[in-house]
């Protein structure tokens, strides 16, 4: 854009206000990233404002140095879960975070479960229908978290978030709007397609999965992440073989183990090997685990 | 005839399509296979280790005690919580006062974290204190594969008959911090307590909280 010489101050002068009021403005909106040890953390929102009564969905960003990971819920052998405290304005709840599916992360003899690279830990938040439209609300998350290589480093900050309330629907925030979406498109869901039955003898827990449809059941891999710790043994070789409806994973169980839950619960994911790509799908499930 | 044999050569057939097979999803990340023999309920695996002080402890020595074992690294965040909150010190005293005989065991690989010789591991026991009876070191790490040793800490309880009675966390608050010691319900000194009382051990296997044992 070409100017007119003349009017060269006033526009220094108007761009001076305009940078000061961005500057302001993207101090206020969205906090700095943390950078802390081997870690990269930032509060998040999916929404660049929020709707009074509408639920809209913040998320704690990680960015782990490369060989540096956190934890699932489920840590595995070593390392801790992060855990986020929030504060937030009257009348306003947070949910729990939504786990995004675990890698095992192999430490030979150790294996535990959790996330590398970049990642968001989402969750829900409920503002109450009182909230002013106009208005402008603060969210706040201590968040703490041990970060592993082959040493853990534990870590926290206090993260904040500014969002203005509005009328009208919420607007995504461009800057995060599709780490939700690729969230949401592999988040972990309950699929009734699948039969699970699960059996517990004095060594081994058996895992069966099947199809319920009379649909053919045709995967290359299927690993098994265990909510509950201390039943498996983490670092085992999760063994697949084929029956007449399926597939069954054995898994060793912990030599020192604790007394089983009453039901297993977990993640299963599936791989197919298609020509060149791999498809990886996955589902959650909840069963009674049958002991022998 | 010939339809007995085509049925027979059908059955083959299906018994092989039928056959369980084990498909090879495991890559060359599972190799190394660690045999584990401690086992709750069961006598403990009797061992011979070298204490910082180049004195010989075996297992074996202590029958008829009971006896903590302490898997440590000084160095490890979560290790160092109950160091620096003094937690640890203080369950040490108070048990060694009552003849309980407290081991310290390190199996960091040398060259690796939390593993220490010579003078360097005389400064660190004297400088946080430590009143355990001895800090065993297991550099081969043969002691805790033995025990599936798998997080420092990992604690092992070991009654007067030699047999293992408790394996798992030291509290049930798995963090790094040094506040959540307060308020944290110890399963070492409630295991040691029943145990010194004749009482029954309610919690005998726990999960251990920790960073990894450095083998």
């Amino acid at each position: 854009m070409k100017l007119p010489s003349r009017k060269k101050n006033n526009v220094r002068l108007s761009m001076l206000y305009l940078l000061t009021a961005l500057f302001l403005s993207g101090n206020s909106v969205q906090a700095k990233p943390v950078q802390a040890g081997h870690v990269e953390v930032e509060l998040i929102s999916e929404n660049s404002s929020i709707a009074p009564g509408e639920p809209f969905w913040v998320a704690i960003r990680l960015r782990m140095d490369d060989d540096w990971h956190i934890n699932w819920s489920n840590p595995g052998d070593f390392g801790l879960a992060p855990t986020i405290v929030w504060q937030l304005p009257a009348g306003f709840t947070a949910g729990e975070i939504e786990w995004p599916v675990p890698e095992r992360l192999i430490f030979s003899p150790f294996v535990g479960y959790g996330y590398e690279g970049e990642k968001i830990l989402p969750v829900k938040i409920s503002p109450p229908k009182s909230v002013l439209s106009g208005s402008e609300i603060r969210i706040e998350a201590a968040a703490d978290w041990v970060v592993c290589g082959e040493v853990c480093i534990p870590g926290g900050a206090k993260l904040s978030l500014q969002l203005n309330v509005v009328e009208s629907s919420p607007l995504p925030d461009k800057n995060w709007a599709h780490f939700f979406d690729s969230f949401r498109k592999a988040a972990p869901q309950v699929d009734s397609s699948y039969r699970v039955i699960s059996k517990l003898t004095e060594n081994a827990l058996y895992i069966s999965v099947a199809r319920n449809s009379s649909d053919k059941m045709q995967i290359d891999s299927l690993i098994f992440y265990p909510e509950f710790n201390g039943l498996i043994k983490n670092a085992a070789s999760q063994k697949l073989s084929k029956d007449e409806s399926g597939y069954v994973l054995k898994i060793e169980r912990d030599p020192l183990g604790v007394s089983p839950p009453e039901r297993l619960k977990g993640i299963m994911v599936l791989r197919k090997n298609n020509d060149s790509k791999t498809i990886k799908t996955n589902f959650k499930f909840d069963v009674l685990l049958e002991k022998k | 005839m010939k339809k007995f044999f085509g049925i027979a050569a059908l059955a083959a057939m299906l018994a092989l399509v039928f056959t369980v097979f084990v498909l090879s999803q495991d890559s060359k990340e599972e190799k190394v296979e660690v045999t584990i023999t401690a086992k709750i309920g069961q006598p403990a695996p009797n061992f011979k280790l070298s204490s910082a002080t180049g004195k010989e402890h075996s297992l074996s020595d202590y029958k008829g005690k009971w006896v903590v074992l302490e898997w440590i690294n000084l160095q490890c965040p979560f290790v160092l919580k109950h160091y620096n909150s003094k937690n640890m010190q203080t369950l040490q005293q108070t048990y060694t006062k009552k003849e309980v005989v407290w081991l310290s065991i390190c199996s960091s690989a040398p060259g690796k974290q939390g593993n220490f010789s010579g003078e360097e591991l005389t400064a660190k026991i004297k400088e946080v204190s430590s009143n355990s009876t001895a800090y065993l070191i297991d550099g081969d790490g043969k002691v805790g594969h033995t025990y599936g040793a798998k997080t420092t800490p990992h604690m092992f309880i070991v009654d007067p008959k030699g047999v293992l009675v408790y394996a798992g966390a030291i509290d049930d608050k798995s963090s790094t911090k040094i506040e959540d010691v307060k308020g944290a319900a110890n399963f070492v000194a409630a295991a040691l307590d029943a145990g010194l009382a004749n009482k029954e051990i309610k919690v005998s296997s726990t999960v251990s909280y920790g960073c990894s044992v450095k083998y």
